[in-house]
């Protein structure tokens, strides 16, 4: 069966598989809450057209505009602060000889492979008001600085964020290692030749040279935060008031909770936009500064 | 690419089916097979195996006893089996709502009161009216008026406390304050016998370096509970009603709401709430108060038996004194959450003759025996207190229900909760937002609820 | 080829610190983990003696075990199906000239993106009328869906880097598509599908959403289910808490370290072709 149109067929057939999961499990429940963020529905009953009412009620909300705004913070603590964080610690370590080298990179690693479930269970301990945080504060005599973290009206975004570095450096780290492996000597060679010093080194060499593994550590990191629901549902569940919601948690409460799915939807659907925008954001302006 | 012969691309294909194949052969040994399938339009008594699938939220002493219950059923009736599905109080009504919209739906569920979860589901069709087995049972005998409003619905959903019969009660609860006897001896307090004999004490637990109230409020709705132990108090039985029963004249914004609401802020700003509310929850702050912490903890009597176990005769109770001294005692209560039957259940008769074993007088007696209280007046008055705590709720209950100063919990009034009322009740408690507008906001929410009916 | 060590001692100090930052709060949960049943700790401290019957509580009394078995059926069949799929897709987008080529893989991409809450509520109301829900497939098969994207990207970026030269030899030969990638091919790419089988089954290990919303059956609850229903219930049991959290995060950790070289390495190769 050598025939053109059969041949033409085979990439085709070594999609399908790919496709028939990804079809109906992705694609179509996807349009599917586009269409239902039109929608007033409590899941039980009938549906009832409200066109861009869920929109409406979305953009006016308080809470809804909040959720979206603790979601930016999270993503200077789960994004920003891990990438700038692991730029030194990956540039400053990469080219050492310590024994055990790679042991101590993958422990780096490790949070990634640790469910969010545990991760979220665990520290909920260790930030409690009685917990091992606050312990090693008073033992260094530091009381006044003792509080409950995750109880907190102000700290408790910021701690759930730093959870979210912790968890997040060892990914950048690894991805810059690798990074680093790429620049070719060549360049560090001009520059040594140059007479350029360990800074402007790093600023001509190192940093361009990492502009694409930065972009998609960023990338992952931002997604993320916008996505983080596990994290916040086992420890804070969006308290103390509304200072942990965002908007995974919104979506699943108004879903499943209050029984408001058209509005969920609409939500889901805002979240969707400004994740594909972050996401064409940042590799535009990767690919804008090309070395 | 050359075509590879139909042969050979058999082969490939066969390979791969086999792979799925075995894959799902892993996959099959757990997915839905549940054992004692039941035939429709089967009663219990009739052979063959029954299970009988229920969901409940308790925990604690009272889920001992009901299950416990449960297996005295089973008992009696050899070819039935209970299931007990148990979740935590805040995620119960979103795991009730998924698993009553799937294809394996309880047959027996809890619901709680008004339209804070039994609204919603009567309106989608979810759960029976029990009307015929409440008179082949007599159960619209069993229980007193007051506790049959808040068992009733209109069959829309529409209207709480009149219509169909929709839950039974088992057990009651009503809110008040637990307190360390110990500790109020060495503080030199008397038991308060006013409000302002409360705050008072409050005032010299703090001065004397001790938490005056426990509180574990990172589920948001214990710091409901707190407000209504004050607005029992200065709110009229109008008003608390009207909000519960769907009054539109009363609002959420009533002076009286508001004046109970800025004194639980002057409270915390006071440092009378346990510094590490937010974050802990009741299990813990409960915990915390039987190892010694804390001179107050505001709770249910649902937490009577473990506190007597735990504490003996160092715990002791009493409903939120009066304003006025001498006066009846208010206190906010149910007749607890009821026994539902769900729409989707096959053996509704069964669990109709579950529900009646569950909630007959025996059953009552066992929960008094443990310190719980019951929705029944119980024949004689309580046989021999277990403790006296059990005791001091006991005479709590009776004294409100023959004064009539029972109060419903004001959080039956909508069905989201957590999305308003709980959060601005944790804000306004913690000074981060003003009582007038967090009340309003509260308002506003029930205002949209109400019109959506 | 990298350049002579410059910053030997400082940078081994900094990862060394690093590494030890990332450990302690791990390091202090397996401890809690080993204290006596009712302890109430307030900071890191070394348990008496080793106790490890809190394990052995968590898997019984707690249903554990029954929860991991579930996690582990999921995450095997996941791994499965997204291996299979995402090798035959990223072969095609890989080696292959179609037309559609570039739509199709941006499409792809795209599910890459999307969020998990946006498809879960129709998801759930899909295989609802399916009568899925509270059946393993009701996980698996989303979760095959959505890594086989990640899984054809990957496996795609392995194959375009496959020196045309092999395949063109082998075609002259007379082999077929299917093996090409079968004799050729597939034993170079070890190294990226160990990458792929351990991301794929740490993903579908540590899903959390999806199970939730599907899975309202007691025995069907996966393991972080499992620890997350256990801690709200149990929210005076620290020393359960921290055993159950260790349980669940096990294996995948065990999986992690086994390979971690390989896999290493895999991201390496991985990276580079992005």
């Amino acid at each position: 069966m050598k025939t053109r149109r059969g041949r033409a067929a085979l990439p085709y057939l070594y999609l399908l598989p790919a496709f028939l999961f990804f079809v109906p499990f992705v694609l179509v429940p996807f349009a599917h809450t586009v269409g239902l963020s039109f929608y007033d529905w409590d899941g039980l009953t009938r549906a009832a057209f409200t066109g861009f009412e869920n929109y409406r009620e979305a953009f006016a909300s308080p809470l809804v505009r909040s959720a979206f705004g603790h979601a930016l913070v999270l993503i200077f603590f789960f994004g920003v602060l891990p990438v700038l964080l692991a730029l030194p610690l990956a540039v400053g370590s990469s080219r050492t000889s310590v024994p055990g080298r790679n042991t101590l990179r993958t422990l780096i690693f490790l949070p990634q492979a640790i469910s969010t479930v545990v991760v979220g269970v665990s520290w909920g301990w260790i930030l409690a008001l009685d917990g091992p945080i606050n312990a090693g504060l008073r033992a260094l005599g530091l009381d006044w600085a003792a509080v409950d973290w995750l109880g907190s009206f102000t700290w408790a975004l910021p701690s759930l964020g730093i959870v979210g570095t912790w968890t997040l450096i060892g990914l950048c780290v690894t991805l810059f290692f690798a990074g680093l492996q790429q620049i070719p000597v060549s360049l560090y060679d001009a520059a040594a030749v140059d007479g350029a010093g360990p800074w402007r080194e790093f600023l001509a060499v190192t940093l361009p040279g990492l502009k694409g593994p930065i972009a998609v550590a960023l990338t992952v990191t931002v997604i993320s935060a916008l996505r983080a629901f596990d994290l916040i549902f086992v420890t804070t569940r969006g308290g103390p008031g509304t200072e942990t919601v965002v908007p995974g948690i919104l979506i699943y409460r108004r879903a499943f909770e209050d029984g408001r799915l058209g509005s969920a939807a609409a939500i889901a659907v805002i979240l969707s936009i400004v994740v594909f925008a972050v996401t064409f954001l940042i590799n535009r302006i990767a690919d804008r500064r090309a070395p | 690419m050359d075509l590879i012969p139909r042969a050979r691309r058999r082969y490939a294909l066969h390979g791969l089916m086999a792979a799925l194949v075995i894959a799902g052969i892993l996959v099959g040994c757990g997915s839905n097979d549940r054992d004692g399938a039941v035939e429709p339009g089967r009663d219990a008594a009739a052979g063959g195996r029954h299970a009988l699938e229920v969901w409940t939220p308790e925990s604690g002493t009272r889920l001992q006893l009901v299950q416990r219950r449960a297996d005295e059923f089973s008992a009696a009736h050899p070819d039935v089996k209970v299931n007990f599905t148990i979740r935590d109080f805040g995620s119960y009504p979103a795991q009730l709502k998924l698993a009553l919209a799937s294809d394996s739906a309880p047959d027996v569920v809890i619901g709680n009161l008004g339209w804070s979860l039994d609204g919603p589901l009567i309106k989608a069709g979810q759960l029976r009216a029990l009307d015929p087995w409440a008179t082949r049972y007599g159960w619209d005998k069993r229980f007193a008026e007051v506790a049959q409003r808040q068992m009733r619905f209109t069959d829309d959903g529409k209207q709480f406390g009149r219509g169909s019969i929709f839950g039974i009660p088992y057990a009651a609860d009503v809110i008040g304050w637990f307190y360390n006897v110990g500790k109020l001896k060495i503080l030199n307090i008397g038991v308060p016998a006013t409000l302002d004999e409360l705050e008072a004490a409050l005032g010299t637990a703090r001065r004397a370096g001790e938490v005056p109230i426990m509180l574990g409020n990172r589920p948001q709705w214990p710091g409901l509970h707190l407000f209504y132990l004050v607005s029992g108090d200065l709110a009229s039985d109008r008003e608390i009603n009207g909000i519960v029963f769907g009054d539109r004249s009363v609002k959420w914004t009533a002076p009286s709401f508001v004046a109970s609401a800025r004194k639980l802020a002057q409270w915390n700003a006071k440092g009378y709430i346990a510094a590490g509310a937010n974050s802990m929850s009741p299990d813990d702050a409960l915990a915390k108060f039987v190892r010694g912490t804390g001179v107050f903890l505001p709770t249910g009597s649902w937490n009577a038996a473990e506190l007597s176990a735990a504490m003996d005769d160092n715990v002791a109770f009493f409903l939120t004194p009066p304003i006025r001294k001498g006066d009846p005692r208010r206190a906010t209560g149910s007749v607890g959450y009821g026994w539902h039957i769900t729409a989707a259940s096959r053996q509704a008769d069964l669990a109709a003759e579950f529900i009646d074993f569950m909630t007959q007088e025996a059953f009552a007696i066992q929960l008094a025996a443990s310190g719980d209280i019951s929705p029944l007046a119980i024949g004689g008055g309580l046989p021999q207190a277990p403790s006296r705590l059990a005791g001091e709720i006991f005479a709590a209950w009776q004294s409100v229900l023959a004064n009539g100063t029972l109060l419903p919990y004001l959080d039956f009034s909508a069905p989201d909760g957590a999305e308003v009322l709980y959060p601005t009740m944790q804000s306004i408690i913690a000074g981060q937002e003003t009582p007038e507008r967090g009340l309003a906001l509260i308002e506003q929410s029930r205002e949209r609820f109400l019109d959506s009916l | 080829m990298t350049a002579a060590p410059r910053t030997g001692t400082l940078g081994a100090a900094i990862l060394i610190a690093f590494a030890a930052i990332t450990v302690l709060p791990i390091l202090g949960v397996v401890l809690l983990s080993l204290q006596p049943e009712q302890t109430q700790l307030s900071g890191f401290e070394l348990p008496d003696r080793l106790h490890f019957e809190n394990y052995a509580r968590a898997f019984d009394v707690a249903h554990f075990a029954n929860y991991l078995q579930s996690s582990l059926i999921v995450s095997i069949a996941v791994v499965v199906g997204t291996v299979v799929v995402s090798t035959l897709s990223g072969y095609a987008f890989g080696t292959m000239r179609f037309a559609g080529e570039n739509a199709l893989f941006y499409l792809l991409l795209a599910g890459l993106i999307i969020p998990f809450e946006a498809v879960i509520v129709p998801l759930y109301v899909e295989l609802r009328a399916g009568h899925l829900t509270n059946s393993y497939w009701s996980v698996i098969l989303p979760l095959i869906g959505t890594n086989s994207a990640f899984g054809t990207f990957w496996m795609r970026a392995y194959f375009r880097a496959v020196p045309r030269q092999l395949m063109e030899a082998a075609a002259l030969d007379g082999a077929g598509s299917l093996r090409i990638l079968w004799k050729v091919l597939l034993p170079g790419a070890r190294p990226a599908l160990l990458t792929l089988v351990v991301l794929v089954f740490m993903w579908s290990w540590n899903e959390f959403l999806l199970p939730l919303v599907m899975l309202s059956r007691e025995d069907l609850r996966t393991a972080p289910l499992g620890l997350a229903f256990f801690a709200g219930r149990y929210t005076t049991d620290r020393v359960g808490m921290a055993a159950a959290a260790v349980m669940v995060a096990l294996p995948v950790v065990v999986l992690f370290i086994a390979t971690h070289r390989r896999f290493v390495h895999g991201m390496w190769v991985g990276a580079l072709k992005q």
